[in-house]
């Protein structure tokens, strides 16, 4: 008689406790399934790419697409990487991105880097010189296209290395500055002091001690100059694209050629995005850490 | 003290002269430039017409046609993303393992160049080629779309593809935003019984309203300077249907060199996105006098 209620009791509250633990199964599983919804809409594109790159061309123009891959073939890769009679190799425009990318990311990142030093230290020119700066980054290259095709061809800069160079170094001094801004304001300003003490100038200090300190902030912000070089197309199409063309300024071309070349586009496409995948995981490290409001913490 | 002054300035003119001349003085130029109206021939001089290319602009079909369709782009790519955005950022902020290979997987999108990704849509898209069309056949038996050549299906298409470039950005932002939100709120609320969904609408919603705010900034931004989606994917067509501002700016300018009215179109740009730069600033300095 008296185990009796025990025993009901127990099975009461074991059949809400197994229910619960499916709603708790359950509540687990809405995320991933939510997260695998969107992988699936973020890769299929580059699974399309990749698969379209590596299709043989009889494949590729055939109705409905096959949506698994067939035969592979090395041809798109090919044709694009040694170039055809149509067609330059894509080589060379991967390598005129590459100088550019590396040598205006690098001035961009000595001037911001000094810049985001002496606003973030020294509190010059007030909090208007700062956000004047971080407000540069609104500036769309497409707004200012116009009037630096002018400026360019008054000064002969058009379509040459230089242009593109001190170009693009401007336009990612703000995101320099933006992203090192937070750095410089979050090292501790002692080490300088106890450099100053012994007999250091600014300049030694600044060198020496500030800038190991400030070492993992600008491999970031290499990144971010990096990909943002790499990326762009109308300014290095509208100031420049016959003599020096950038790798995204060639992919555009294949399409208008007589034929449109598909596999070779998709081909070259994938070995132009290859820096970008590689640089996303290092984004994603920064990005988390909250770049919404900018190195203004 | 001042030779501490001195050096910061030193340190910081190299990146000023550079924004001044290539940020001011352009912007001062197109100015000057957008009350004149220039040659299709680069050698004759251009000429001062005043208000001439504004009048033009304002009464110009097509300007306004592309101001329309870059509304249109905007309103239902933001309200996508933002959406999208923030149900991934809730999943990514619940989940425990394996968020930083996920975000990683995520950003690849975004990391993309814009020319890339109008390709990779301009070919998933293609009526007979491309992998949407076929998907459709065969798993769902619905027949071929011709969607960059026919309206509303082109617009369609490209918002689809700025939302696959900028949602997952948009969701790293607001998770960035959701890990601000003290954990022990959050608790406090769950022991007191309060269901998932009015804790969502009285605590986490108002807590993240900055972050929507400077997210929907930069995207706005980002839709405004539109080209290469649309430049690749349907080329503006079907007729100018897709023609949107950045893609009628470049017309104006290097198809029809009419650099002036192009100008004026920049200065016009120029002022819209100084509104909504001039909004973001003004959020980032509130949050940073109240953290």
């Amino acid at each position: 008689m008296t185990r009796n209620p025990q025993t009901a009791n127990a099975v009461t509250r074991a059949v809400p406790r197994s229910r619960r633990a499916l709603r708790n199964r359950i509540r687990k599983a809405v995320p991933w399934a939510v997260i695998s919804a969107f992988l699936i809409f973020a890769l299929f594109p580059v699974y399309w790419i990749i698969l379209i790159a590596f299709r043989p061309r009889d494949d590729i123009f055939q109705f409905p697409a096959a949506l698994m891959p067939s035969n592979l073939s090395l041809d798109n890769i090919r044709y694009v990487w040694f170039g055809t009679q149509t067609n330059d190799p894509v080589i060379g425009f991967l390598g005129t991105s590459l100088v550019i990318s590396v040598t205006a990311s690098v001035i961009a990142l000595a001037f911001g880097v000094c810049c985001a030093y002496a606003l973030g230290r020294f509190r010059i020119g007030g909090k208007f010189l700062s956000m004047w700066i971080l407000s540069q980054r609104f500036l769309p290259p497409i707004a200012l296209v116009v009037p630096l095709y002018l400026m360019f061809r008054q000064l002969g800069l058009l379509d040459t290395y230089t242009g593109l160079i001190i170009l693009y170094a401007t336009f990612t001094i703000p995101i320099v500055v933006w992203l090192m801004l937070g750095y410089v304001e979050s090292a501790p300003p002692e080490l300088e002091e106890a450099a100053y003490v012994d007999g250091a100038g600014y300049w030694t200090a600044f060198v020496r001690v500030a800038l190991p300190v400030l070492k993992p902030g600008l491999s970031v912000a290499a990144v971010f100059t990096f990909i943002f070089i790499w990326n762009e197309y109308v300014l290095a199409y509208q100031l420049a694209g016959d003599d020096v063309a950038t790798i995204t300024v060639y992919l555009p071309r294949l399409r208008s050629a007589i034929a449109e070349l598909y596999g070779e586009i998709a081909a070259a496409s994938l070995l132009s995005v290859l820096p970008a995948i590689l640089f996303a995981g290092v984004m994603q490290r920064f990005l988390v850490r909250g770049l919404a409001f900018g190195g203004l913490k | 003290m001042r030779g501490e002054k001195r050096f910061a300035w030193a340190m910081a003119a190299p990146s000023i002269i550079a924004l001044v001349a290539l940020g001011i003085v352009p912007l001062v130029w197109m100015l000057w430039t957008a009350f004149q109206a220039f040659s299709p021939n680069p050698t004759l001089p251009p000429q001062f017409v005043g208000l001439d290319n504004f009048d033009s602009l304002v009464s110009d079909p097509q300007f306004l046609g592309s101001l329309k369709i870059t509304a249109m782009v905007l309103v239902a790519a933001l309200f996508l993303q933002l959406v999208f955005g923030f149900a991934l950022a809730l999943a990514l902020y619940s989940i425990e393992t394996g968020r930083a290979l996920v975000v990683s997987l995520l950003l690849i999108p975004t990391a993309i160049a814009p020319i890339v990704a109008g390709i990779v849509w301009w070919m998933l898209f293609n009526a007979r080629f491309g992998a949407i069309n076929s998907i459709l056949l065969q798993w769902f038996g619905v027949d071929p779309i011709n969607w960059t050549i026919e309206m509303p299906t082109a617009l369609i298409a490209i918002v689809i593809a700025v939302v696959w470039q900028w949602t997952p950005f948009v969701a790293i932002i607001l998770l960035g935003g959701l890990t601000t939100i003290p954990r022990d709120v959050l608790d406090a609320a769950r022991i007191d019984g309060a269901p998932a969904r009015r804790v969502l609408r009285y605590i986490i919603l108002p807590m993240m309203r900055p972050f929507f705010l400077v997210v929907g900034l930069l995207m706005i931004i980002e839709i405004v300077r539109l080209y290469e989606l649309p430049f690749f994917i349907t080329q503006g067509g079907p007729g100018n249907e897709t023609v949107v501002a950045g893609v009628y700016l470049f017309k104006l300018a290097f198809s029809f060199f009419d650099l002036g009215r192009a100008s004026m179109m920049s200065v016009f740009l120029v002022i819209s996105l100084s509104v909504v730069a001039a909004l973001y600033m003004r959020l980032v300095a509130d949050r940073k006098a109240s953290v």
